[in-house]
């Protein structure tokens, strides 16, 4: 679906005239780039930044994710100029807006934001509340812009409401109304979804990440959930401890994570540590290629549950495996497999497979291994 | 159900209570009603028309200052950065240490035509004469506004500064995203958020400004308090007294309803969720220096000007007189007496807030409110309306035991101070039981659940559960009665027993003389335990709506 989007020349945040067409994402015709670097961030002793680069391009949507406390919300907050930066950069095309030096206040900066509570303004109804930021309009156009934007989230029709009035979902497509209302030269978005029911979630973040596509604005999403960074980024920046970790597209930080803390946050590994011999790793499941690691070093080797797959009796290299539980879990089944051990013990691994493929009070099995799910690292990586 | 039965009996115990603290005004209502017809006319002529004038110029006044002074240094400490940001923080709370009488008893005498600071200034402009250089007299309205509106406004900064830091500061970082600078911040978004907790302040500060009698007697401002006092104690007019106490109780009536108005859409403040401190705005160096000045000058005014004075005026007493028997007699009075109603009122509070937790009804709660009522009815007005129930009381225990055992019991309530706990406790039951009520709030319902589940009495439930679990709160909310009750004067004066003088009362006697030196101890002494809840209130958290806050707040009564 395409919404037409009106010609607003004089917009406060638009620098460009030309923004009114939808387009593509890679498309975007004078779009704003983002560079942030080198930051560092603490707040009295404790450390939270530590020299975290990112850029993005005109349209782009990144993902910062990360466990709680690793610095993403700080970061994003740096970007919107609500906390000042204390050491490194952060530019928009190329012109600096924020070192330890210069602070661009935030109201100069034309970045939208869309907060975690929403933060929509209680005492303003909800066409108020999307016409907040386009005070520099005159009084009829700055109306019909909000009622525009209002419509194209699908609340037209309750303009006049107050936001207490409105479900989670609805007080959230406003909030993105209204920060997307001034056309911002960049979009930020702090857990937008994180105080929404799991279904809603998962209907919106379509609903929004078209929003963001259609207006080619490049935006900043913070989450702690990985399925939803997945589906909502071009890129995503993996952060832990103050530090990105690995930046990538999704598929890339799933099949190739940097570290065991990557691939583990991304989905369920099965775990097995062994020493590398003839530039392998010997697992229950056969030797696993361990490019790069020195000859008899200890190495983690990480196996995706869905890298282990059933296959034919007398396939070559296939492993037979008891299984001691399966659940089936709808178009997929969960299985706990029991293997021996190269020192004759056992091993328990999750597998996780079409449910077609693993018939009920099947007990034998007979396993091969996808090598794009199985990872192999140094030991003290994993540490 | 066992439970059914256990809360009929706190219900009726809170009954009792709420019956008890409506007592004073039922009174009043009846006494007034049929009171002597013949002074009607002459308090219509002659009394009413000043004492509403000058009340409602008063309130006016004082609130138009403590709204600004409270709210404007609020959003400057919150969203400012400035030499001296922390420190002012929460110094601005010191004058709520300085009760209303005591700052006019301090700059009655500084400002006096031959008093310190006028001689200073002569001297320093080079007059030789009182007659040539005089500043405008301090005994006028405006003295009186000025007065209290400066001691009074923590009353509105406190509530206001935790709603900037707290609730407002999401949403005005989304403003400041959205494009708008200071100002539209400020009136655009803070201050319509903060409008109801600024009407909560506010409502507070005036009914302090209504209750004052030494700072509006002192001054000349013929406030209701003043006329109710006068008409009692130079007229003997109980009728006259209890009439214009119902008036003025109307006057507090409508200040409430005013305030509740005001903050008629309320729960949308209270929705907004906590989100991160608001990140203040450096100031420039000059504009910077602005705002530490504009910070500071109410704080000089309604602290450390008068406090400054005590201390000096009572150190130049103690190398005169050292420490008087009767400063001694009057402090041992003081805290005894506040003690008392201390421990009454909080084992009350404490029974009305349990109460409303275990029974969670409409008419379980209308009786907690009732019985907050007190706190909004002025002393002056609550002790003209205790003392004929206690008359009547003490006349009937006396004949009773004197045709029973031949043996007169005197005024058996008003003459040991037992009628002084009872107004106290009338007074400052709902700053207990806001306070101690909040803290409860804090306990999950599920675990007086729980407790009942494992076959705990109710009675147990409160004894074991919340007794240790609200000790903070409890603890907070003795401190603030204490420290009121320390500091009452309106009532005090009224029912006291026979030479029975409290560091207060004192006071009000040596201002009432002219005599001010040997009051400035007295004044010191209470100044000194006020500060005692602002250390705790700054400690409590910065920015926090604490305790006390809470408890002034519930103390309002629902109309």
């Amino acid at each position: 679906m395409r919404f037409p989007v009106m010609k607003m020349p004089d917009l406060p945040f638009s620098s460009h005239p030309a923004v009114g067409v939808a387009v593509g994402a890679s498309a975007v015709a004078g779009g704003h780039r983002l560079a942030a670097d080198g930051l560092w961030h603490s707040f009295g002793a404790a450390g939270v930044l530590r020299d975290v680069s990112l850029s993005l391009a005109p349209g782009e949507i990144l993902c910062l994710v990360g466990p709680s406390g690793c610095g993403k919300s700080t970061l994003l907050r740096l970007l919107a100029g609500l906390e000042r930066v204390q050491r490194g950069s952060i530019a928009v095309d190329g012109e600096v807006i924020a070192d330890a030096r210069r602070h661009v206040l935030p109201e100069k900066r034309g970045i939208g934001m869309v907060f975690q509570d929403f933060a929509l303004f209680p005492h303003l109804s909800l066409l108020d509340n999307v016409a907040f930021g386009l005070a520099s309009l005159p009084a009829a156009q700055r109306r019909a812009r909000a009622l525009e934007m209002l419509a194209r989230v699908g609340l037209g029709e309750r303009a006049q409401d107050a936001p207490h009035a409105l479900s989670g979902g609805q007080q959230q497509r406003v909030a993105l109304a209204r920060a997307l209302a001034p056309q911002p030269r960049l979009m930020l978005l702090d857990e937008p979804f994180s105080n929404l029911d799991v279904r809603l979630r998962h209907h919106l973040r379509a609903e929004t990440r078209q929003l963001l596509k259609e207006g080619g604005v490049a935006s900043v999403m913070v989450t702690h959930d990985p399925d939803e960074a997945m589906f909502m980024a071009d890129r995503i920046a993996l952060m832990r401890a103050g530090r990105i970790l690995q930046a990538g597209s999704p598929a890339e930080l799933y099949h190739h994570p940097a570290t065991p803390f990557a691939a583990e946050f991304f989905g369920e590994v099965n775990r097995y540590r062994g020493k590398v011999s003839g530039g392998q790793v010997a697992t229950p499941l056969g030797g696993i290629a361990a490019p790069g690691l020195a000859e008899g070093a200890h190495a983690e080797v990480l196996l995706r549950p869905e890298a282990i797959h059933p296959v034919a009796a007398g396939t070559p290299g296939a492993i037979a495996a008891k299984v001691v539980e399966a659940h089936m879990l709808g178009a997929c089944s969960l299985l706990t497999l029991e293997l021996p051990d190269a020192d004759g013990g056992l091993v328990r691994w999750q597998a996780q497979m079409p449910s077609a493929a693993c018939p009920t009070g099947i007990e034998q099995m007979q396993l091969g291994l996808y090598p794009d799910g199985v990872f192999v690292f140094p030991l003290e990586l994993a540490a | 159900m066992g439970s059914g039965a256990a809360g009929l009996g706190w219900l009726l115990a809170c009954a009792l209570v709420a019956a008890l603290v409506l007592l004073p005004v039922l009174s009043l209502a009846g006494h007034a009603l049929q009171g002597s017809g013949e002074l009607w006319p002459h308090l219509l002529a002659y009394v009413l028309p000043q004492a509403l004038r000058d009340s409602l110029i008063l309130l006016a006044g004082v609130g138009v200052l403590v709204v600004l002074v409270g709210s404007g240094t609020a959003w400057l400490v919150t969203a400012y950065d400035f030499p001296g940001r922390r420190v002012l923080g929460w110094v601005l709370l010191l004058p709520l240490a300085v009760p209303t009488y005591i700052v006019a008893f301090a700059y009655l005498d500084l400002w006096h035509p031959v008093g310190a600071l006028q001689t200073g200034l002569r001297e320093l402009l080079g007059y030789s004469n009182p007659r040539d250089f005089r500043l405008p007299d301090i005994r006028s309205m405006w003295g009186c506004i000025l007065l209290l509106g400066f001691v009074l406004y923590p009353y509105v900064y406190l509530p206001a500064r935790a709603l900037f830091q707290m609730q407002a500061s999401g949403l005005i970082d989304a403003s400041r995203t959205l494009g708008a600078g200071p100002f539209r911040c400020f009136f655009g978004i803070a201050l319509p958020l903060a409008r109801p907790a600024i009407a909560v302040g506010a409502s507070l500060a005036l009914m302090e400004a209504l209750n004052d009698i030494g700072a509006a007697e002192f001054l000349g401002v013929r406030t209701f308090t003043v006329s109710i006092y006068s008409t009692w104690v130079n007229r003997s007019s109980l009728a006259g007294a209890a009439q214009i106490a119902l008036v003025m109780l109307a006057v507090v009536l409508s200040l409430i309803a005013l305030e509740r108005w005001a903050r008629r859409r309320q729960r949308y403040a209270a929705g907004a969720r906590q989100a991160a401190r608001l990140a203040p705005r450096r100031l420039s160096a000059g504009r910077g220096l602005l705002a530490t000045a504009v910070c500071a000058l109410p704080v000089l005014l309604g602290f450390l000007v008068p406090a400054g004075y005590l201390v000096v005026e009572a150190a130049k007493r103690f190398n005169y007189a050292g420490l008087e028997q009767i400063i001694l007699r009057e402090t041992f009075n003081t805290v005894l007496i506040s003690a008392i109603a201390t421990l009454a009122a909080t084992a009350l509070a404490f029974l009305l807030a349990y109460t409303l937790r275990l029974v969670r009804t409409p008419f379980a709660n209308a009786l907690v409110r009732c019985a907050s009522l007190g706190y909004a009815v002025p002393g002056t007005v609550l002790a003209i309306g205790l003392l004929a129930p206690l008359a009547w009381f003490d006349a009937f225990i006396d004949s009773a035991s004197t045709s029973l055992f031949g043996l007169s019991t005197g005024l058996l309530l008003s003459g040991s101070g037992a009628a002084l706990a009872y107004a106290y406790v009338a007074r400052f039951l709902a700053v207990g039981s806001g306070g101690i009520e909040a803290g409860f709030s804090k306990i999950p319902h599920s675990m007086d659940d729980a407790a009942r589940s494992l076959g705990a009495s109710a009675g147990r439930v409160a004894r074991r559960v919340h007794l240790p679990l609200g000790r903070p709160a409890i603890a907070a909310a003795m401190l603030l009665i204490f420290v009121d009750c320390m500091k009452e004067l309106p009532a005090t004066l009224l029912l006291r027993p026979l030479n029975f003088e409290t560091l207060a009362t004192h006071l009000y006697g040596e201002a009432a003389r002219g005599t001010y030196e040997s009051g400035a101890i007295a004044a010191l002494l209470i100044v000194l335990a006020g500060l005692l809840p602002i250390v705790l209130l700054a400690r409590v958290g910065q920015g926090s709506a604490t305790a006390p806050q809470a408890g002034a707040a519930a103390a309002l009564p629902s109309v």
